[in-house]
C-alpha cells in the first residue's frame, strides 16, 4: 500500500471535533486539505470572504489557487508557513507529514493581526474588481477575526503538535495495516489449515484455505463439528491445556476423512482476558504412509536376510557335511554310498546356484522396469501355452485361454513370468488329479478387472493362502522347487500397482491365482 | 544305564539331505533307539497327537527325545514347539531344536517358547557326529526324565 490518504488511515470525524474545539476557543479557522487530490478533510470557521466572495468567484479563485500553491511550495515539516494571500488576508499553512509523505495541509486563517489596520481602500477595489456585493463584501471583512501576534504563536504551537498528533496517529494505523497485510500473507500462504476458536469451543476464526476444505465460512460454529464432525467435543481435545496457556504439539487421526494430521496449538490471550486456541494443522497422511512403508521394507529386508541367509546355509551344509561323509565312508570302506552323496553334493551346489540366480532375479524387479506396453492378454497367455506345450503335454494337462481378455498396459516379460508361474504351479501342486485343467479368465470386481489362472488340482488350505507368497516358503517339502517363485510374482504385481491372492477352497478343491493391475 | 531300553527319537527336518546326515550319525550313537522323520510341523503334531496320517498310533506312546528344525513347511518349528510346550500331555517331551540358524532372535523366540536346548547345526560331518552323540546321551541316559 503506497498510495493510502490521510481519511483511509484515521478516522477524520474524531479531528473535526477537535477542530471545532480548537475553533471554539481559539476563535481561529481552521482547515485540514487533502494535499494530493485537493478535497476538504475537516474544516471550521471559515470566514465568508473567503467562501463567498474569494473563492466563490471564478476571477478571484484564481489569486486563491495561487496563493495556495504559494503555500504548498513552501511547507517545510515541522514547520508553519506564513502567508499574506493575494486577497489581502493571513493565511498559515502547516504539512502532516505520513511517513515521509506530505498527506494533508492544515490550514489557519484567514485572520488579520492586531494593529495591523486592513487597507480598505485595497478591499473597496476588490469589490469592485469582481463585482462583489459591496456592504456584503465589507461586512464579511468585519467579521475577519484579528488576533495578537502572540496569539497566533501560541495557536501555530499548538498546530504543530496537533500536525504531528495526526501524522503519528497515521502512521500508526499504517503499520497496522502492514502487520494486517503480513498476518494474512502468512496465514494464506500456509499450505495447511488455521483456525482460532474459544474457551466454549466456538470458532473464532478460519483460514481461506479452511474455508475452502469446509466449503462455507463456520465462524460461530461448534469447532468439533466443522472439522470432526463429530456431536460432541473430540476425545483428543487439547482445549483444557491449551487455555491454560500450554502450547501443544500432536498428531491425529481424523474420523471425518481418515487422513493423518500434525497440529499445533498455540495459546491466545486476548485483550479482554478470555483464552482462545490457535491450531495450525498439516495434512500429514502422506508422510505417514512413507514410514509406514518404510517400516514395512525394513522388516521386509531384515526378513529376507534372514531368510537368505539361512536358505544359502542349507545346501552348503549338506555340502560340506556329506563331504565329510564320503571322507569317513572312504576310510571305512563303505563304498556303496559314496555315489550316492556325491550326488547330493551336486544337488546341493545346484541348487545354490538356482538360489542365487532367483535371488538376483528378484532384486532386480524393483529395479530394472521395462518400459509398460500395451499387451493383448488373450495373445500372451496363448504365447505361454505354446512355450509350455511340450512339458503341458507330458505332462497330461489341459490349458483353456479366454479369447476376450482385454489389452492391458504393462511390463509384457514380467507379467509373462507372473503367467507362466501359475501354471508351473499348477502342474507342481497337481496332488492325485490325472487331468489337470487350468484355465485363464478374466472377471469384474466393480471398476476392477481381475485375471485369474485357475486350476483343478490340489488345492490348497486357507490358512496357507497368505504365507504361500512369503520368500522361500514351501508347503511341500516333496515338490521340487525353491520357495521364491511366488515371492516373485508378488512383487512383480506390487510394481505394477496391483495386488495378487489366491483362492481356494482348501486341499483337493484346486486353486484359483488371482490378480489385478493398476 | 537302561540300555535295554529301546528310545525312540523324532526328527522333525524338512531336508533330506540334514536329515540324512543326523540319521547317519544317530545310527552311530551306541544306545538302542529308532528315529522316526518327518519333513513338516504339521506332520509332526499330527504324529504327537496321533491323528491323521497316525491316528492307528497308540497316543500315550510319545518320543523320547524331539529333535527340531525351525523353518518347517506347513507349520514353522517355533509354533510347533509353542503347541508342544502348551499341552499338558506333551510338555515334559524333551524338545531339542537343531537347526542351521543361529540369528539371534532365533534362540531367544526359542527358549521364549520352552525349548529345552538350541544347537546349530555345524558344517563338519564329524562335529555334528559328536554333537548328536553328546545330545543323546544327555537326554537319554544321564537326564532322569
Amino acid at each position: 500500500m503506497d498510495n493510502y490518504t490521510l481519511s483511509e488511515l484515521i478516522d477524520l470525524s474524531t479531528i473535526q471535533k477537535l477542530a471545532e474545539a480548537h475553533y471554539q476557543i481559539s476563535g481561529m479557522p481552521i482547515g485540514i486539505i487533502d494535499a494530493i487530490d485537493g478535497s476538504v478533510l475537516v474544516g471550521v470557521g471559515w470566514q465568508d470572504i473567503c467562501t463567498k466572495f474569494h473563492r466563490a468567484n471564478p476571477s478571484s479563485l484564481k489569486a486563491c489557487n495561487e496563493s495556495d500553491d504559494y503555500i504548498k511550495s513552501h511547507l517545510v515539516e515541522g514547520e508553519a508557513c506564513r502567508y499574506l494571500c493575494k486577497h489581502g488576508l493571513w493565511d498559515i499553512g502547516l504539512p502532516i507529514v505520513v511517513a515521509k509523505r506530505h498527506l494533508a495541509t492544515i490550514f489557519l486563517g484567514q485572520f488579520f493581526y492586531e494593529g495591523e489596520t486592513p487597507d480598505r481602500d485595497f478591499f473597496l477595489r476588490q469589490a469592485q474588481q469582481y463585482g462583489y456585493d459591496l456592504s456584503e463584501y465589507l461586512a464579511a471583512l468585519d467579521r475577519v477575526p484579528v488576533f495578537t501576534e502572540e496569539k497566533v504563536d501560541s495557536i501555530i504551537t499548538y498546530n504543530k503538535s496537533f500536525a504531528k498528533f495526526i501524522a503519528e496517529l497515521a502512521e500508526r494505523s499504517l503499520d497496522d495495516f502492514s502487520s494486517k497485510a503480513r498476518y494474512q500473507a502468512i496465514v494464506e500462504g500456509f499450505d495447511g489449515l488455521i483456525y482460532i476458536c474459544s474457551k466454549d469451543y466456538r470458532i473464532e476464526f478460519m483460514s481461506g484455505q479452511l474455508v475452502k476444505r469446509t466449503g462455507r465460512n463456520a465462524v460461530g460454529e461448534m469447532c468439533y463439528k466443522v472439522l470432526h464432525d463429530l456431536d460432541s467435543i473430540c476425545p483428543w481435545c487439547v482445549n483444557d491445556r491449551v487455555m491454560a496457556g500450554e502450547t501443544v504439539r500432536w498428531e491425529v487421526q481424523s474420523p471425518k476423512d481418515g487422513r493423518w494430521y500434525y497440529v499445533v496449538n498455540v495459546p491466545i490471550r486476548n485483550a479482554d482476558g478470555s483464552m482462545s486456541k490457535q491450531a495450525m494443522v498439516m495434512d500429514i497422511t502422506e508422510r505417514k504412509q512413507m514410514e509406514t512403508e518404510l517400516q514395512d521394507k525394513n522388516r521386509e529386508l531384515e526378513s529376507f536376510t534372514y531368510t537368505v541367509s539361512h536358505d544359502l546355509k542349507s545346501p552348503l551344509i549338506t555340502i560340506r557335511g556329506f563331504a565329510g561323509a564320503i571322507k569317513k565312508d572312504i576310510m571305512t570302506g563303505r563304498n556303496d554310498r559314496i555315489d550316492e552323496d556325491l550326488n547330493r553334493i551336486c544337488n546341493a551346489a545346484d541348487k545354490m546356484m538356482t538360489l542365487l540366480d532367483n535371488l538376483l532375479q528378484l532384486s532386480r524387479i524393483g529395479r530394472v522396469i521395462n518400459p509398460a506396453e500395451l499387451v493383448d492378454m488373450t495373445d500372451l497367455a496363448k504365447e505361454i501355452v505354446a512355450n509350455l506345450s511340450t512339458i503341458l503335454q507330458a505332462e497330461n494337462a489341459q490349458v483353456s485361454v479366454q479369447s476376450d481378455l482385454p489389452t492391458v498396459s504393462c511390463d509384457r516379460l514380467r507379467i509373462l513370468e507372473v503367467l507362466q508361474n501359475f501354471i508351473e504351479n499348477a502342474l507342481q501342486y497337481r496332488g492325485q488329479q490325472s487331468e489337470l485343467q487350468i484355465h485363464i479368465g478374466l472377471r469384474e470386481e466393480g471398476a476392477k478387472q481381475v485375471f485369474f489362472v485357475r486350476d483343478n488340482g490340489a488345492g490348497i488350505d486357507p490358512k496357507y493362502h497368505q504365507h504361500i507368497f512369503g520368500l522361500f516358503n514351501r508347503l511341500n517339502p516333496q515338490v521340487p522347487g525353491n520357495g521364491v517363485g511366488l515371492s516373485l510374482v508378488k512383487r512383480i504385481i506390487e510394481e505394477h500397482g496391483g495386488s495378487v491372492w489366491v483362492e481356494s477352497a482348501g486341499e483337493g478343491t484346486g486353486s484359483t491365482f488371482c490378480f489385478s493391475l493398476n | 544305564m537302561t540300555n535295554k531300553k529301546s528310545f525312540t527319537i523324532l526328527l522333525v527336518e524338512d531336508n533330506i539331505d540334514h536329515a540324512e546326515m543326523v540319521i547317519r550319525n544317530l545310527e552311530e550313537v551306541p544306545l538302542s533307539h529308532t528315529v522316526v522323520h518327518l519333513e513338516d510341523g504339521e506332520a509332526a503334531l499330527d504324529y504327537l497327537h496321533a491323528r491323521g496320517s497316525f491316528s492307528d498310533r497308540e497316543p500315550a506312546e510319545l518320543p523320547h527325545l524331539l529333535l527340531l528344525d525351525l523353518r518347517l513347511p506347513r507349520l514353522s518349528g517355533l509354533e510347533v514347539l509353542a503347541r508342544i510346550k502348551g499341552d499338558d500331555r506333551l510338555r515334559a517331551l524333551p524338545v531339542v531344536v537343531l537347526t542351521t540358524s543361529d540369528a539371534e532372535t532365533d534362540v531367544a523366540q526359542a527358549y521364549a517358547r520352552y525349548a529345552n536346548s538350541f544347537l546349530t547345526k555345524p558344517a563338519d560331518f564329524a562335529e555334528l557326529g559328536r554333537m548328536l552323540k553328546d545330545v543323546v546321551f544327555y537326554w537319554l541316559n544321564w537326564n532322569r526324565l
